[in-house]
């Protein structure tokens, strides 16, 4: 039995209510921090907006991270340090980079160990929902783990059926396109071998058709089918507000896992859906990256953080050597920037820049908080050219280009409007933090 | 500090000039700039030369033109100075002769954009303008960039579109 103390999750801005798609600049890692920030908050281990100061970073107490995902953005290279930069969780935390799907996260979350976080990212290019969703496990005892609730393994069947496939190497998903094989002898035979004595609540990775199939009562619908879609079946249990089974499949395997209560702490970041933008995309070169300006520039990018002058306290996004203020030379220390702020400037390029999709906006962002620092950045979440001078919003991580391969994260604006309905009413507690 | 004359000038027509290239364009506009000095211009007079130049093309700037134009044995400078780099090498020769340390010299600003593919360009200028790590591919396009001043200027000062 393990301690699910807190479940974030995380939708894209953009598709419909049938299912969302990542942006431009999203990708599994981007969707999963978000999910992640959001459990750790929901958790009340980090404040939803505010950068995870270093004292609360370090009491997160978590100290493992498992991401499961079948996007993974990097293959060779490592996701693990933009993800716990992203999170704002110490570099010295172990990362599990798990290739799977909706059964993989119940296994984990079945077998965590107190303080796993448990990041599951949805990304896919096939035209399959994308979303991210995260749970944070705790010891039974752990104090202000109030919400916390109980997950013990009900039953694991793994079986081979790969009715849709992508060996390594291959750019595209196959599909056998045989949809009574993979229902009778994929998910029928998975089912029946798990003999449960009680029907699930909600299943994860099936659609909506089958799942009704399964369950005693019409189940919640789930944003996404694969590895998220595990944890938003479980924060589903706080809509429908019952505690019991939820079952996890992927074509001919599944897991089953019970809860002994609903989940109490579920923060939710789900901006209402605005329709893709149409983009033009102009062909182009591989965009160079400098690998030594990358990894000087990593931490305070990824972290938003600023250098704050050792000397006098002034902060410097990026941060410099010699302080603009006082002139001293003598160091200067890595400080959490505020990740809310006001657009000071902005414009919308719409003439077409070779390897970007256009059009675009791009802002200076006046931080909150009186610390004095101005951004320039991208705007991600709304259609180019709504952004004006006065807007509101919060600075989020996004995957800003590809470059040479590498995915260059940094932050982008989000401004408030477009996430005024994240605070659905079927949705938490909890998300004016998030939204503001 | 002695005044200083403009006394000739000369220039190419603008263009992408895929035909010509960086050594073909500083000859033609230095040789025009002769052919119109009242009373001619005796070369050998040029003592000094200021080459305004923000990427190079063909190799090292200085070099250029002295090679192209016959400037041998005189002290040759490139200046780089973002969208004033051509006024700076212009203030710098100017420099030069008000401070009595030269007599005539010449001043020459050339820019030969289109040696590389159309979609390599960008790119190539954005490397030489941004940040590598926090600006480079933000896609901030030149227009772009006094956009972001000029929108906060007519939000801020009386000014109107």
């Amino acid at each position: 039995m393990v301690t699910l103390a807190a479940l974030g999750t995380y939708l894209p801005p953009w598709g419909s209510a049938r299912g969302r798609v990542v942006g431009p600049d999203e990708d599994a890692l981007t969707l999963g921090v978000a999910a992640a920030r959001a459990a750790l908050s929901a958790a009340g281990r980090t404040s939803p907006a505010g950068p995870p100061a270093a004292e609360a970073a370090a009491a997160t107490g978590v100290r493992r991270v498992v991401f499961v995902t079948r996007e993974l953005p990097l293959l060779v290279g490592s996701n693990a340090a933009a993800l716990l930069a992203g999170i704002g969780l110490a570099a010295d935390i172990a990362v599990v980079e798990q290739v799977g799907g909706a059964p993989a996260v119940l296994d984990a979350l079945a077998d965590a160990s107190p303080g796993t976080l448990i990041v599951a990212a949805d990304a896919p290019d096939s035209g399959e929902p994308a979303g991210a969703a995260a749970a944070l496990v705790t010891a039974a005892d752990t104090a202000g783990t109030a919400g916390g609730v109980g997950v013990e393994l009900v039953g694991r069947v793994v079986r081979s059926l790969p009715v849709h496939s992508q060996a390594a190497g291959e750019a595209a998903v196959r599909d056998y396109s045989d949809t009574r094989l993979e229902r009778e002898r994929g998910l029928g035979v998975a089912v029946e071998r798990l003999s449960l004595t009680e029907k699930p609540v909600v299943v994860a990775g099936v659609a909506p058709k089958q799942a009704a199939t399964l369950c005693a009562g019409a189940p919640p619908a789930l944003p996404t089918l694969g590895a998220s879609s595990a944890l938003f079946a479980i924060a589903a249990l706080r809509d429908v507000g019952s505690s019991g089974v939820v079952l996890a499949a992927e074509q001919a395997s599944a897991t089953a896992v019970r809860l002994d209560g609903v989940p109490g702490a579920v923060r939710r970041d789900e901006p209402a859906p605005l329709a893709p933008e149409k983009a033009t995309r102009t062909a182009g070169p591989d965009i160079a990256v400098s690998l030594s300006a990358y990894e000087r520039a990593f931490d305070a990018k990824l972290r938003w953080e600023a250098g704050r002058c050792d000397a006098c306290g002034t902060l410097a996004l990026p941060p410099r050597r010699r302080c603009l203020s006082c002139g001293s030379e003598a160091g200067w220390t890595l400080a959490p920037l505020p990740r809310t702020g006001e657009v000071y400037s902005a414009v919308t390029v719409r003439v077409p820049v070779p390897g970007l999709p256009t059009p675009y906006s791009l802002a200076i962002v006046e931080l909150d908080g009186g610390v004095d620092v101005r951004a320039l950045v991208k705007v991600t979440g709304v259609k180019a050219g709504t952004t004006r001078i006065g807007d509101r919003g919060r600075m989020v991580l996004r995957r800003v280009a590809v470059r040479s391969g590498v995915p260059d994260y940094g932050y982008a604006l989000f401004p408030d409007g477009s996430a005024v309905a994240a605070a659905e009413p079927t949705t938490t507690d909890t998300l004016e933090g998030v939204a503001r | 500090m002695r005044r200083v004359a403009v006394v000739g000038a000369g220039m190419t027509a603008f263009g992408e000039h895929f035909g010509l290239g960086i050594k073909d364009l500083l000859p033609m506009a230095v040789s025009e700039m002769a052919a119109h000095v009242d009373k001619g211009l005796d070369r050998a007079d040029i003592q000094a030369a200021w080459f305004g130049e923000l990427t190079t093309t063909d190799g090292f700037p200085s070099g250029i033109l002295a090679d192209t134009c016959g400037l041998l044995d005189i002290p040759v400078t490139r200046v780089e100075n973002a969208c004033a780099t051509g006024n700076d090498a212009v203030r710098n020769a100017t420099f030069a002769v008000a401070s009595g340390a030269f007599d005539v010299v010449l001043v020459v600003g050339a820019d030969k954009v289109r040696e590389s593919s159309a979609r390599a360009t960008f790119w190539e200028w954005a490397g030489l303008t941004r940040d590598m790590a926090w600006d480079y591919p933000l896609g901030l396009v030149a227009p772009a960039n006094f956009a972001l001043h000029v929108a906060r200027y007519l939000h801020e000062s009386p000014a109107t579109r």
